[in-house]
């Protein structure tokens, strides 16, 4: 080891690590450690964001939080699209992770590179795009409808009266919590595809061949080796899944900006916190929001791995 | 061994054995595929049309391609000043990131610092935070750092130190700040990970020939660690050219904001203006740049994806 001589207090601040972590340390304490922590008293205040006048309320703002329906109204959403969206997500991932893992599937590479494309766009994009696909004129989605439908109406298995499409995809709640979901799925999808076939390739390859020696055949191979492995990278799926659930925001804030109580957590906040439009300017409120969205996130990961470590004590 | 022969060039099937099943989902996936593909062309397709053409009939081809609808969202929509923007928030982000990250995690995994595993500890916990717990106190935090006229050491009519301007709210620097911040946890860990895959004795061998720590992490260990260095900077890239929610509260000024805000502010104008395909090429004008490193890189990013969350 290099000599340093005798220690001082300041050696502390010189020895090579303490410099080197310096920059990254110092950013992160100020930029980021600092104002999480300092989200804590914000959310026990009332400020405006332009005023000087910071006003320590103690917890009113949770407890305004907890009688607001239009707040709880934003948690159901979240919860609505972690188990709607991720139903389908998870359906069709494990489904084509599975096909897709087979080398001689055709067409393998395109539609992996065809599903994973959406996870480089950025998710205003995805939202214009599908604004577009839904606009109830002349969207994609309506004028292939009409398109059917004429189709129908040619055949006489419709009649032209009845042939006129013109739904209202994100028109009321009703329509646009599916049609928002379709997105996530449209737009999510790919990255738990990718990450369920590396957990199915991460398998090691003497399972099967000890397996096929024992006269197992291919099918069996696959319900009772690759499922009950890819148990591990499935639980850290869904893991990602649920935080991502609850951070919803930049879709649902460029497709619907929360009209038709289509808000969740994040956007709300940003309604009530920053929007110029609605001129609250709520800043204290909306952090509490967000304090209540971490504590959900910590909890909510923590008690699925936990019951997912349990359940795999008794398997 | 001989009696394993016939293995020797076994690949097992681990996925989903060939069968009925499997044609289903080619069905399914075909049509997956059938959409995506369509909606992409029909985006590029329409971006090169008339807006008469558009509401006339929405599936038709150009007459005549429209460049025009670029030229118009280039200048008047300002999607060239934007694409400005974005090119520099996320080149210098990315940049710093790396070269911060980099250095906290060779000092963490490669030096005798006796601060090393709680400071990983420290860096890690920020992972688990949601980006949106920061918006309100970033907010405050940053506007202190406003200055509008700070002048300081007269030397006869001259200021040593004058400051006119400076402001980390609603500016480019206040973003690039922002997001190498937001980017410390995740490049930490990933390079922690990768360096620890790298042999100490290195390190011990160069000290040996008298290098010093620093010239052990410049020649050595960042050469070394360019594989891991180019993933980083891949997934940084992506996150910060495509990040949306940070740029949108900071940014409020039209000539400071980044491409995803600037599209989001075009889409809402043109409810007004009706100038819909001038909206069509600037989405084409936000998605292609990352698309095209997709297509270029997609083996390294579909592989640096898993290696966070698979390996761990």
């Amino acid at each position: 080891m290099i000599v340093r001589g005798k220690h001082r207090w300041w050696h502390f601040f010189t020895h090579p690590g303490a410099v080197l972590v310096a920059p990254a340390f110092i950013l992160y304490t100020a930029f980021f450690v600092y104002p999480a922590a300092m989200a804590f008293y914000v959310s026990l205040t009332r400020w405006s964001g332009f005023s000087p006048v910071r006003t320590f309320i103690g917890l009113d703002n949770f407890r305004e939080l907890y009688h607001e329906s239009l707040y709880w109204r934003a948690v159901s959403n979240n919860f609505i699209f972690m188990f709607g969206a991720g139903a389908a997500i998870f359906f069709f991932a494990l489904l084509f992770a599975a096909a897709l893992s087979n080398r001689n599937f055709p067409g393998r590479r395109f539609f992996k590179t065809m599903l994973f494309a959406p996870y480089v766009v950025s998710i205003v994009a995805i939202a214009v795009l599908w604004t577009f696909v839904y606009d109830p004129n002349w969207g994609l989605l309506n004028s292939m409808l009409s398109f059917f439908a004429r189709f129908l109406v040619r055949l006489g298995l419709l009649s032209p009266d009845r042939a006129q499409v013109g739904v209202l995809w994100l028109g009321s709640w009703g329509m646009a919590m599916p049609s928002l979901s379709a997105v996530m799925v449209w737009a999510g999808i790919g990255f738990y595809v990718i990450l369920l076939m590396a957990g199915i390739d991460r398998i090691p390859d003497d399972l099967y061949e000890a397996a096929r020696i024992d006269g197992a055949n291919e099918k069996q191979s696959f319900f009772h080796i690759t499922l009950p492995l890819l148990r591990d990278v499935l639980v850290i799926a869904i893991s990602i899944h649920i935080i991502g659930a609850l951070k919803q925001f930049g879709l649902i804030w460029a497709m619907t900006r929360g009209t038709n109580y289509t808000h969740t957590m994040e956007t709300y906040m940003y309604d009530v916190a920053f929007e110029p439009r609605t001129m609250s300017f709520r800043m204290g409120y909306g952090t509490a929001m967000t304090v209540v969205l971490f504590f959900m996130v910590i909890l909510l990961t923590f008690t699925f791995n936990i019951i997912m470590r349990k359940a795999e004590v008794e398997y | 061994m001989a009696r394993n022969e016939h293995l020797k060039d076994y690949t097992p099937t681990r996925g989903l054995p060939s069968g009925l099943g499997n044609k289903i989902i080619f069905v399914i996936l075909a049509a997956w595929g059938a959409f995506s593909v369509m909606s992409l062309l029909w985006i590029v397709v329409t971006s090169l049309r008339t807006d008469q053409d558009l509401f006339s009939s929405p599936w038709g081809l150009p007459s005549a391609p429209q460049w025009v609808n670029y030229k118009i969202a280039w200048t008047i929509a300002k999607m060239g000043q934007y694409t400005a923007n974005s090119v520099i928030v996320t080149l210098s982000s990315v940049f710093c990131m790396v070269v911060i990250s980099s250095m906290a995690a060779y000092a963490i995994t490669k030096t005798d610092f006796f601060a090393a595993k709680p400071l990983f500890f420290y860096f890690l916990a920020g992972m688990a935070v949601p980006a949106s717990l920061l918006l309100v106190p970033l907010f405050m935090t940053l506007k202190n750092f406003n200055i509008r006229d700070l002048a300081l050491f007269s030397v006869g009519d001259y200021w040593l130190i004058h400051i006119k301007d400076f402001y980390l709210i609603d500016s480019r620097l206040g973003l690039i700040l922002i997001y190498t911040t937001l980017g410390i946890p995740f490049t930490v860990f990933v390079l922690t990970g990768f360096f620890r895959t790298l042999p100490t004795a290195l390190a011990e061998s160069a000290a040996v020939d008298g290098a010093n720590e620093y010239t052990t992490f410049y020649r050595i260990f960042l050469p070394l660690s360019k594989p891991g260095l180019i993933t980083v900077a891949i997934f940084n890239f992506l996150y910060t050219w495509n990040e949306y929610q940070f740029a949108l509260v900071f940014i409020s000024n039209e000539r400071l904001k980044t491409l995803p805000v600037g599209l989001y502010s075009l889409a809402l104008a043109t409810q007004h203006s009706n100038n819909w395909t001038a909206l069509f090429a600037g989405l084409v004008i936000l998605m292609l740049p990352t698309l095209l490193i997709f297509i270029i890189l997609e083996d390294r990013i579909t592989k640096g994806l898993t290696v966070g969350a698979v390996k761990a």
